[in-house]
């Protein structure tokens, strides 16, 4: 059982607020969609909860097990249990994926893996998202498509067994098959271990990965939380219901 | 793969089959296409010089060590005569102890000659010149220097390729990697003379540093002096890019592990190439101790 706590987290970039006080509480065995228009912070939440250098927390706390995340380096973020897929993840030239995810799961298990063990079960997760064989001994992401850059993304997360993933738009430039066996392998993941956090503004991917708590982010904070009634209630709606019902007055941005 | 040591002038090994060595000159023979890289080491002699010939038609690899543990001054001259047709993929690795170290390294690429050079620089104060003539039609070469630089390190590095013949491609990738308070200065000059129409010039200099005492210049130079050619040109210098570092990072990857893993990811082109085992680990190590 592991705890992931959010609150009032306020978050800037270059002195502009793009967070304005985000409360949010996951536990393991829990799925959390942050659904939301272009432009309302949902990546900047995801950003920030890992650590990206470029984002400014001016105040607020994020707990993992009590321990607070937001003191911790990027690096220790990931030991103490917290994984990000990201949206747009980094090439590496000359690093191969192989080297890469056993330095990783090093890193993160605290273990020495041995080779033959690893690449044993690197193979059967390249399987699982149905992947190229070769991919091991291909470099991090270097010429992958956006759709495989995806997959790899989910991938690492399966190798790394975190206790909490951020998906940050894991959906966006997948085609319809690839999208279901990323749902299906994250879904897989889901138990007493493990909790995630799902960042989408297409309820296209809830069809594979069925969340327990849908929340709805409008300029930089959490502004109505729900089940699974919201995703279809923007799926037909859109967003601007939420400017009646909840009496508020916001324009989709740039993300 | 054939090893050749030579020093004092001296070979020390035997030479292979039809191989000449006289007067600083190492001839290797015609019409053969060699399956196995040789591996020349050229053994505490400081102040060295050796022309290496490859006759025409022949395909070869050549590993050229360069290693000496003197901190005197050390100068070598190096050549290596690419003549018609020969296709050479060579290989030098420059690892100096002296703090007054000289490779001057000449190549001549006759017509329809290959060469794919790599150089890889880990002296501690050196003076590199790596000076290439294309001087035949159709000669083509594919240079690529890497520098790693560190503590008091200083190494300039110049890649100077001449296009004396039409039809000539040269083609540069130069990286210089400064670490602690190392310093390197990379100049990459390309020049097409009058006449030599349909040329190829293309250059990228890549300076690299990993803190804040680290020092790198790029002098990326193309000379033109005739219309009918295709050029281009590139330099880049910084950090290692944030958004690199912080992907490596959120995976687990402490700073200094996610620096490392990500310079020898830029040097994987040229330690890939290193065949001899003990040679590469060598590299390997020694790389590493400097970042």
């Amino acid at each position: 059982m592991a705890k992931l706590e959010i609150h009032n987290l306020h978050v800037g970039i270059e002195g502009k607020e793009i967070l304005k006080g985000v409360d949010l509480v996951v536990n393991s065995g829990e799925v959390h969609a942050i659904m939301g228009p272009n432009g309302t912070g949902k990546s900047t939440l995801a950003s920030a909860l890992m650590g990206h250098p470029k984002y400014e927390i001016t105040e607020g706390e994020a707990l993992l097990d009590g321990t607070n995340l937001l003191e911790l380096e990027v690096d220790e973020r990931a030991r103490a249990g917290l994984f990000l897929a990201m949206q747009y993840p980094a090439e590496v030239p000359g690093v191969t994926n192989s080297d890469f995810m056993r330095q990783a799961l090093r890193a993160t298990s605290g273990k020495d893996v041995g080779l033959f063990e690893f690449a044993l079960k690197y193979e059967k997760v390249v399987e699982e998202l149905k992947m190229r064989p070769d991919l091991a001994h291909r470099y991090l992401n270097e010429g992958f498509s956006g759709g495989e850059r995806k997959r790899n993304e989910i991938l690492q997360l399966k190798v790394i067994r975190p206790k909490f993933a951020i998906l940050d738009e894991i959906d966006s430039g997948l085609d319809v098959d690839a999208l279901k066996i990323v749902g299906e392998n994250v879904s897989e993941l889901v138990d007493e271990n493990f909790g995630c956090i799902l960042i989408t503004h297409y309820q296209r991917i809830l069809d594979h990965i069925k969340p327990t708590n849908v929340h709805i982010m409008i300029d930089g904070k959490i502004v109505l939380s729900g089940g699974q009634e919201l995703i279809e209630k923007i799926d037909k709606n859109g967003y601007e219901w939420i400017k009646d019902e909840l009496g508020i007055e916001f324009a989709e941005g740039e993300e | 793969m054939r090893d050749i040591v030579i020093e004092k002038q001296m070979v020390q090994t035997k030479l292979p089959k039809d191989f000449v060595y006289d007067n600083h000159t190492l001839t290797i023979p015609k019409n053969i296409a060699f399956q196995d890289p040789i591996k020349i080491t050229i053994l505490d002699d400081h102040n060295d010089s050796l022309k290496i010939v490859v006759s025409e038609n022949t395909s070869i690899k050549i590993i050229l060590e360069v290693k000496n543990d003197t901190l005197e001054a050390s100068t070598y001259h190096l050549n290596l005569l690419a003549k018609k047709n020969s296709h050479v993929k060579y290989l030098l690795v420059s690892e100096l102890k002296s703090k007054k170290g000289l490779v001057e390294h000449y190549f001549t690429a006759e017509r329809d000659s290959k060469l794919d050079l790599l150089g890889g620089f880990v002296s501690d104060i050196i003076d590199a010149k790596m000076h290439v003539d294309l001087i035949g039609e159709g000669a083509e070469v594919k240079m690529r220097a890497v520098a790693v630089s560190s503590d008091e390190n200083q190494q300039n590095i110049d890649v100077l390729i001449v296009h004396k013949a039409p039809n000539t491609i040269g083609d540069m990738t130069n990286i210089g990697i400064a670490n602690k308070q190392g310093k390197i200065i990379l100049n990459g000059v390309e020049k097409i003379e009058k006449g030599m129409k349909n040329a190829n010039a293309f250059q990228t200099l890549k300076g690299i540093i990993t803190s804040d005492q680290a020092i790198v210049e790029v002098n990326p130079i193309l000379l033109i002096d005739e219309f009918d050619v295709k050029a281009g040109h590139g330099a880049t210098i910084g950090k290692i890019e944030e958004d690199v570092l912080y992907y490596l990072r959120s995976r687990g990857l402490t700073q200094q592990e996610a620096e490392k893993l990500i310079i020898n990811g830029f040097l994987k082109p040229i330690i890939d190439e290193i065949d001899d085992e003990p040679l590469k680990e060598r590299f390997v190590n020694l790389v590493n101790s400097r970042i």
